[in-house]
């Protein structure tokens, strides 16, 4: 009997929803999201893990290699840097740095440019005019500049990072999430909701944002790698955050003088930023494809 | 034959103007779109009353006008013993309780997120919710009159096929008891072999209890089949209403006619009739005189100047046309 000789086809049959769950699960990116797993375990228990003190110097041993090099000894196995600083425990401490500043501008300007969207997506007029040219605006100006000019005037620090990429993300977030609304709005269990009786707060929390809750969990994904590389970026020239805090781009700019001679110094910490990046992004990738198939082109 | 059914609700020389863009400072400001223009017909209780007409006749705004999803440019609303435009917060939560909505496409009018049983009892929850905990009995009871498994009240809407979304979607329009349920083209999204059985459930629905429907539709087997009366719309306005059989049997306006011979299958060899030419004016600019004359057959002097009043030819019976 057919269904006898594949007991899987049976259940795929009765469970259809289950069974194309389970055909996408199969894809999932394993290695991604084991390095995702494994730096946000690191950024957590992070004082734990080093191994040295990353702020501590010791000119003794002062631009040692990694292990398998001339001179690399054991006891720092990705090296030293210029002040005899383990550089483990330096891309260690800066895991934590790299994910919090991540997260944070994350959750500010997730949540601050999802309330904007649905109110300029649901009430359209003139709140919508304001919010979106508002929003154009902050994704017109230059972060970088915006960051130096801040990092100038009231000093670089964590918080000045978190609060130069929320600003940049709340626009993305905004853009995003009115164009979903606005699709959503117009569709007709909206309507029926309104015939049935139900008011505005009713409609967005019900019907809206359940509706808009798996394109913002990709685009948080998608943007995960963005914060990090310009995390890296602005602390790289000086508008980040301010050493001696270990950070990975702070420890790429440090290097960057004497990577004829010492080139661990700066490859190492560029070499997580790159491989945490292509993490996040190729997980971004997958949960896009799992929940949202249309939105392709962000 | 007129009916001696009570009436439940009135309109009366509905209007409903749409403006045309933005108006731009230092431009003539557009002509609005007339989509509902001087509007009027009675449901009766526990009647059938069906619209027809092209795409763009204004047969669906005048639905959402009644569902009060639109306001109206001008004319009146009459339900019952109130006029929704002067009523109480009461009375319009009565009314709203009263008015229910079958839409045309069920993949837009489930939400995706909501599971059925949510979907049916949103309606109880928003108007009643005092009885919350009679829901799940009430859900049952609900999958069961639209001939659904009481067991699917946990599923999710992309797990039904179209014919079994739209009777999840009469399911819920019918958890209040409504005295009207607006059925904007039901139907027409369905596949040919699912209509009857979901024509057949909205009659079977009405005889059981007793509700006016409005049904919207621009297919004239299915209002033929379901409507008890029919009004035929083109651009914005009511050119002919009579009982259903008599419309269909004998049409007077020229537009009607042509609908229904548009519609009638041929035998092997005849002659197609002659079909209507040209497109439907604008909306926005509709011709003067008659709004029919561009495209009639019958059109002759008077009808290119003068609007033509509906009046009642035979009992029951009016049209909007020159010739009679």
């Amino acid at each position: 009997m057919a269904v006898g000789a594949d007991p899987g086809a049976a259940r795929r049959a009765v469970f259809p929803a289950a069974a194309r769950m389970w055909a996408r699960l199969r894809r999932l990116p394993l290695l991604p999201l084991a390095v995702i797993l494994l730096t946000i375990l690191v950024a957590v228990i992070a004082d734990q893990l080093v191994p040295y003190d990353p702020e501590r110097i010791n000119p003794r041993y002062a631009e040692r290699p990694p292990v398998p090099f001339a001179g690399g000894m054991w006891e720092f196995p990705l090296g030293t840097d210029r002040l005899g600083r383990d550089i483990l425990s330096r891309i260690i401490m800066g895991t934590r740095i790299s994910l919090g500043v991540a997260a944070c501008a994350l959750l500010l300007g997730s949540l601050v440019g999802t309330a904007l969207g649905i109110v300029a997506g649901y009430r359209g007029g003139w709140i919508d005019v304001i919010v979106m040219r508002t929003a154009d605006a902050f994704l017109a100006f230059p972060g970088i500049l915006i960051a130096l000019v801040l990092a100038v005037t009231i000093g670089p620090s964590f918080w000045v990072v978190v609060a130069v990429l929320a600003l940049i993300l709340w626009a993305r977030f905004a853009r995003l999430v009115r164009s979903e609304v606005i699709s959503c709005k117009n569709r007709d269990f909206v309507a029926l909701a309104r015939v049935a009786g139900a008011g505005g707060t009713y409609i967005v929390f019900h019907h809206i944002l359940p509706n808009v809750i798996n394109s913002l969990v990709v685009l948080c994904t998608l943007q995960v790698g963005w914060a990090i590389i310009v995390e890296a970026s602005l602390t790289f020239l000086g508008a980040g955050i301010p050493p001696p805090t270990p950070t990975w781009g702070g420890m790429v700019a440090e290097g960057l003088n004497y990577v004829e001679t010492a080139w661990w110094i700066s490859l190492l910490p560029g070499l997580a930023i790159m491989i945490v990046v292509f993490a996040y992004n190729l997980f971004g990738d997958w949960v896009r494809d799992v929940l949202d198939p249309h939105l392709r082109n962000i | 034959m007129t009916t001696a059914r009570a009436p439940l609700i009135e309109a009366r020389n509905l209007r409903k103007y749409f403006r045309a863009g933005v108006g731009l400072p230092f431009l003539a400001p557009r002509a609005p779109v007339r989509a509902v223009d001087d509007v009027s017909f009675v449901i009766g209780a526990g009647e059938t009353f069906g619209i027809v007409g092209e795409s763009g006749c204004g047969k669906s705004t005048t639905a959402k006008l009644l569902l009060l999803l639109e306001r109206p440019t001008a004319g009146t609303i009459h339900f019952q013993d109130f006029d929704i435009a002067v009523a109480t917060k009461d009375e319009l939560r009565r009314y709203r309780a009263s008015v229910q909505a079958v839409f045309q496409d069920p993949w837009s009018s489930l939400n995706p997120r909501m599971r059925v049983r949510r979907i049916i009892a949103e309606p109880i929850l928003l108007n009643e919710p005092h009885r919350k905990k009679e829901i799940p009995g009430v859900v049952a009871d609900l999958l069961r009159q639209v001939g659904l498994e009481e067991t699917m009240a946990g599923n999710f809407p992309h797990e039904f096929s179209g014919g079994q979304r739209q009777r999840v979607a009469i399911a819920r329009a019918l958890a209040l008891r409504p005295q009207l349920i607006v059925l904007d083209e039901p139907v027409s999204a369905l596949d040919v072999s699912i209509r009857a059985q979901i024509m057949n459930l909205l009659k079977e629905i009405q005889d059981r209890f007793g509700m006016s429907f409005l049904l919207i539709a621009h297919n004239l087997a299915t209002v033929r089949y379901l409507a008890h009366r029919v009004a035929v719309m083109y651009l914005g306005q009511i050119v002919e209403q009579a009982e259903a059989e008599e419309l269909f049997t004998r049409p007077l306006h020229p537009y009607t006619q042509a609908l229904i011979a548009a519609a009638r299958l041929l035998r092997p060899g005849e002659e197609p009739p002659p079909v209507l030419s040209g497109d439907i004016p604008s909306p926005s600019a509709p011709p003067p005189g008659c709004r029919f004359s561009t495209r009639c057959p019958k059109a002759f002097g008077r009808c290119f100047s003068e609007a033509p009043a509906p009046r009642e030819l035979a009992p029951g019976h009016r049209a909007a046309c020159h010739l009679y």
